[in-house]
């Protein structure tokens, strides 16, 4: 057992475990909340948390990114979706046991044969000396508009028509069909 | 002392060093872990006691522009023309009994204030305030400024459903529509910005404009995007006319409603450091930041400017957009909620990616250098 | 055995925010608390992508790219999420997974 006691890397290793057990507990908060809001909030909690390990793995960009899309965006539209289909007293019922049986036998059975599968497994590292790029939003950006092999100009576009979709079928699903005549954009 | 406030006091071209507070810490981490606690130790002392300070002054300043805006006086009781109005009111709120209502969820009451005021802290550790008054300097400040303003909006979501007040309830639900639309107009600005800089780094956005600020280097586009910002900002930060959420003739109090003491002081300071944070974040990136004014070839003339220091130059530039978003607040009506919407979807944001396209035009045809 | 992050506690880490995501699909009742699970799932499928693009091909940056267009996806998905919950609530004034089984013959 070797405890390296280089401040740099011990305030890393602090923080990850700090996070992990943060982001554990807030994820089973997720699942088994009885009340849905609470459940959102932990969720962030999770995402933010996730944040975190992605500026623990170097790529900030990544951690701003998941930042302003997932805190700023998707758990924003969760707790709306909460907000319009539930109401503060709502307390949800707990799962029925056959179900809280096959839930808990699937997740574990998951976590079990991940786990072997990994430790089996001889995974090809890279090598010590290899430098991560060091601006990552760059490296990240030419290489979404790189059309040579390799580049990621095609799946970039196919994301963009994607989002679009989901817009315009959002608003046509959520639409109420009984006050189609009124144009007002609210 | 005086070279850790403001920096060099007199810069030739293009050499103002960046050293953020971070900085200093992670290099005495390495010789001296106690230099290096002293550092983060001054910096939580610091960014504290800034935010309590400056909101309090920015109240102050609030009551006294919509006074004089009135042909009234505003405070002038309490100390010379009031200056202590701020104090006397922060420790009557201190004081006062905490309320939390009998059927509201207790957790989520009791965390809402301190996400809206944590949000804001995030935020305003990153703000250049002169070349060695900076707590931390990400290469990605841009994105980590607009993610964590999303933060305080979350803050306000909570406090609006956990209250269990249809009111409250209404104002968040307000405050988040009212976010998440303006919040794409303010990052399409942003991204003009980021798009003349080549940088997402503030500190480096500031030195990119050491031959002129980018609202006129961007010819049109630069002041276009600027008002964008600003508009969208002022809708982002609920002020008047945005502020819907709290529209007190429609909702009483919006999502703070139930809020008293020391938890509605939390929100009442996030929206003011949140104002200021929005004004020093329009200063940076569009009138230059810390940057003193500077004519690219004019080497006379812009030695003369850097005589100023940059903080002082950081300072007026911000404190005139704080002045023009209260001039705002007293000159325009509240909007309606299908206004508000109509203004963001059929306006801003067209205008936004017009301006965009054309920023991206000019980076890459090199039009945006000032010809001499 | 050192204690400082490795690749298998990464690994590790990401696997155990997996299955606590496969618990809450198979047992939420709400479907907003499904949708939050399958947001858990798509995170740690996110992480994973950039543990194995820090450690196991460093100078590249193409588990990052996974990693962005998991996150538009998860956006693209909570989109239509939200629009159906709100149709479906309209309808049938509930978001219980259990109750809305119209399609049950």
């Amino acid at each position: 057992m070797d405890i390296t006691l280089n401040p740099a890397d011990l305030t890393h290793t602090i923080a990850f475990y700090t996070l992990a057990l943060t982001s554990i507990v807030a994820a089973l908060i997720v699942v088994t909340a009885k009340r849905i809001f609470r459940a959102a909030v932990a969720l962030a909690v999770v995402l933010i948390c996730g944040a975190g390990f992605y500026i623990l793995l170097n790529y900030d960009f990544i951690a701003g990114v998941q930042l302003l899309v997932y805190v700023g965006g998707i758990v924003i539209l969760i707790v709306f979706a909460v907000m319009l289909t539930s109401s503060l007293e709502s307390i949800e019922e707990p799962p029925s046991l056959g179900r809280k049986a096959l839930g808990l036998f699937s997740s574990l059975a998951f976590l079990a044969t991940a786990v072997i599968a990994f430790s089996e497994t001889k995974f090809p590292l890279s090598s010590i000396s290899a430098e991560q790029p060091k601006d990552v939003a760059k490296a990240v950006g030419r290489k979404l508009l790189d059309y040579g092999a390799g580049g990621y100009v095609l799946p970039f576009e196919v994301i963009s028509l994607l989002l679009l979709a989901s817009v315009i079928g959002a608003i046509v699903v959520a639409r109420n069909p009984k006050r189609k005549n009124e144009g007002s954009a609210t | 002392m005086l070279d850790f406030l403001f920096g060099q006091l007199v810069a030739t071209h293009a050499t103002f060093d960046v050293v953020t507070l971070s900085d200093r810490t992670t290099q005495a981490l390495a010789e001296d872990p106690w230099l290096a606690a002293g550092y983060a130790l001054l910096g939580l002392a610091g960014v504290g006691g800034f935010l309590s300070l400056l909101g309090m002054a920015l109240i102050y300043v609030e009551r006294k522009v919509a006074a004089h805006f009135q042909c009234r006086l505003g405070p002038m009781r309490v100390g010379w023309h009031g200056m202590l109005q701020s104090v006397a009111d922060a420790i009557k709120l201190l004081l006062k009994e905490d309320i939390i209502p009998d059927r509201a969820d207790r957790v989520l009451f009791l965390i809402a204030p301190v996400f809206s005021i944590i949000a804001t802290t995030l935020g305003l550790i990153l703000i250049p305030m002169s070349p060695s008054l900076q707590v931390v300097d990400l290469n990605i400040g841009v994105i980590f400024i607009s993610a964590v303003s999303s933060f305080g909006v979350l803050g306000i979501l909570l406090a609006g459903w956990s209250s269990n007040n249809k009111w409250s309830l209404l104002g968040a639900m307000r405050a988040g529509a009212q976010f998440i639309s303006y919040e794409i107009s303010v990052t399409l600005s942003l991204l003009v910005v980021t798009l003349f800089a080549g940088s997402l780094q503030l500190s480096e956005i500031v030195q990119s404009q050491q031959d002129g600020w980018w609202i006129w280097r961007g010819h049109i586009v630069g002041l276009v995007a600027f008002f964008v910002f600003l508009i969208a900002s002022t809708a982002e930060l609920n002020r008047p006319p945005f502020d819907l959420p709290e529209a007190e003739s429609e909702l009483t109090g919006g999502f703070h409603t139930e809020y008293s003491g020391l938890r509605f002081s939390f929100f009442f300071l996030a929206e003011f450091i949140n104002m200021f944070i929005a004004s020093a974040l329009a200063a940076t990136l569009f009138l230059g930041g810390w940057m003193p004014f500077h004519i690219g070839g004019l080497h006379t003339f812009n030695g003369l400017m850097d005589l100023i220091p940059p903080g002082l130059w950081f300072a007026g530039k911000t404190t005139f957009i704080i002045f023009l978003i209260m001039w705002v607040r007293w000159t325009f009506p509240r909007l309606r909620v299908d206004q508000l919407m109509r203004l963001e979807w059929k306006f801003l944001l067209p205008v936004g990616f017009i301006n965009l396209f054309a920023a991206a035009t000019l980076v890459i045809t090199k039009l945006y250098f000032f010809p001499w | 055995m050192s204690f400082s992050p490795e690749l298998h506690h990464w690994l590790i880490l990401s696997t155990i925010l997996f299955s606590i995501g496969i618990y809450g699909v198979l047992t939420r009742r709400n479907a907003v608390g499904v949708l939050m699970s399958v947001e858990l799932l798509l995170n740690s499928a996110a992480m994973n992508f950039l543990i194995f693009n820090h450690y196991a091909s460093k100078p590249f940056i193409d588990g990052a790219i996974m990693a962005l267009f998991i996150i538009a996806v998860a956006a693209a998905e909570a989109v239509i999420a939200m629009a159906l919950f709100v149709a479906i609530f309209r309808s049938r004034k509930t978001v219980d997974v259990t109750q809305i089984n119209t399609l049950k013959g």
